[in-house]
């Protein structure tokens, strides 16, 4: 299993366990978001097999647990294969003095 | 009899959240004054302090005339003196809707049955309908709010292509994010060069000129050092060809990017750069040494989190797109 899978700004971290308290974040009917774009409208999703796949939340921290492999896909971006496992999903920030934004394709 | 209280009731705490409401409106609003209700509160006030209430009223249109105004009267005497004299007069005002920061800590406990707070009853009327004031025995001078206020998303004064602040008689503040810049930065931003940047002597200023430039244009036209490099065979696909750019800032932190490679290609073969911004001081200051440290460090569990890499060794992606 891969560890670390990047598709542009979306990240994907393996980790052992969902932590305790997370709670299940309800995600849209036919595809599961991981992340907007900000301007273009486009998104990093998974369209396919969507029943094996649940977002997790504690506090801002989102976690992804997959059951059966899923693809992720972007509209700018090869298809990453996510196989099964539970990931944590970062945010990948761009630091400036005043404050961090959060960098969207 | 004062009354003291030792805690709040579940729905006192609630209630404060409505007061905080309330008197930001007070304090942002740019609706014209409501004279009488000020001139009733003005009256008040004066009772409240043990005086006649004035007997004549003067309306200026801004905080800046009002100075003027009482600086004036205040003191016959024109010439050299006046800058100091109206400079007094920003210290001697009531700051009207300005005073709405501690006006709604009184406000509140008033509600809650702290009864000598009514004393401020007439200073609450005037904020809520007026600008600055100036009490003067028998006169009093009142200005009016302002016309717009335009803020950002963290309440800072800010507008990026006009006025942050304006008064109806022209007095206006240009604020980027907060701090008060020069009027050509915002209504001229095409203005701003590299060397007017590197010649301002106030490093927020100087932040707020690098802003308006644009941080990645500026990185690219300012000689920043390349201070390390990635081979094209790297391992980490997102750090082939990798730069990291460093600009030293005079009396700032350098300001430190991170020049990566699209790891998809565009439709016609060619592969886009993109430029982060990184946290210099992150990992120890390995992130403004090292490109893949910069790299690790743009991974946060959340926006304002922790680095989801511990150690920025650990940020080995095997695959990218």
């Amino acid at each position: 299993m891969l560890k670390i899978i990047r598709q542009g700004d979306v990240c994907l971290q393996s980790v052992k366990s969902i932590p305790v308290g997370a709670v299940e974040i309800k995600t849209e009917d036919k595809r599961v978001v991981l992340a907007y774009g900000e301007v273009t409208g486009h998104a990093h999703a998974i369209y396919e097999d969507i029943d094996q796949v649940k977002v997790w939340a504690i506090g801002k921290v989102k976690y992804l647990e997959v059951m059966a492999s899923v693809v992720l896909k972007h509209e700018e971006h090869t298809h990453a294969k996510i196989e099964p496992g539970i990931y944590k999903l970062p945010v990948q920030v761009e630091y400036s003095p005043k404050e961090l934004r959060i960098t969207r394709d | 009899m004062l009354k003291k209280i030792n805690s709040l009731t579940p729905d006192q705490e609630l209630k404060m959240a409505e007061f905080r409401d309330k008197w930001l409106g007070i304090g942002f609003s740019c609706q014209p004054a409501d004279r009488v209700t000020a001139v009733i509160g003005v009256n008040e006030a004066y009772q409240s302090a043990g005086m006649e209430p004035p007997k004549y009223i003067i309306w200026l249109d801004s905080p800046l005339s009002g100075v003027y105004g009482a600086a004036i009267l205040a003191n016959s005497q024109v010439g050299a003196q006046v800058g100091a004299q109206v400079w007094d007069q920003v210290y001697k005002a009531g700051y009207g809707q300005h005073d709405a920061n501690w006006l709604a800590f009184y406000d509140f406990f008033n509600f809650l049955g702290i009864v000598e707070t009514s004393k401020l009853s007439g200073m609450n009327k005037i904020a809520q309908s007026s600008g600055w004031f100036w009490p003067f025995k028998n006169l009093c001078i009142l200005s009016e709010r302002p016309i717009h206020l335009f803020r950002d998303s963290s309440n800072q004064l800010h507008s990026e292509n006009k006025a942050a602040l304006e008064y109806k008689d022209g007095f206006k503040l240009f604020r980027w994010h907060g701090v008060t810049v020069p009027q050509w930065l915002i209504e001229n931003p095409e203005l701003v060069t590299v060397e007017k940047i590197e010649s301002e002597q106030n490093s927020e200023v100087r932040r707020c000129m690098m802003e308006r430039y644009g941080y990645e244009r500026y990185i690219r036209d300012c000689n920043a050092v390349v201070v390390d490099s990635c081979d094209i065979n790297h391992p980490i696909v997102g750090l082939r060809d990798a730069k990291l750019l460093v600009k030293k800032v005079v009396d700032d932190e350098d300001i430190v990017f991170v020049d990566m490679l699209n790891s998809t290609p565009e439709p016609d073969g060619s592969v886009n750069r993109y430029l982060i911004r990184v946290d210099p001081t992150a990992y120890d200051g390995d992130a403004a040494l090292y490109c893949h440290a910069a790299a690790a460090s743009t991974w946060r569990d959340e926006l304002n989190g922790e680095f989801t890499f511990k150690n920025w060794k650990d940020y080995t992606p095997e695959f990218e797109s």
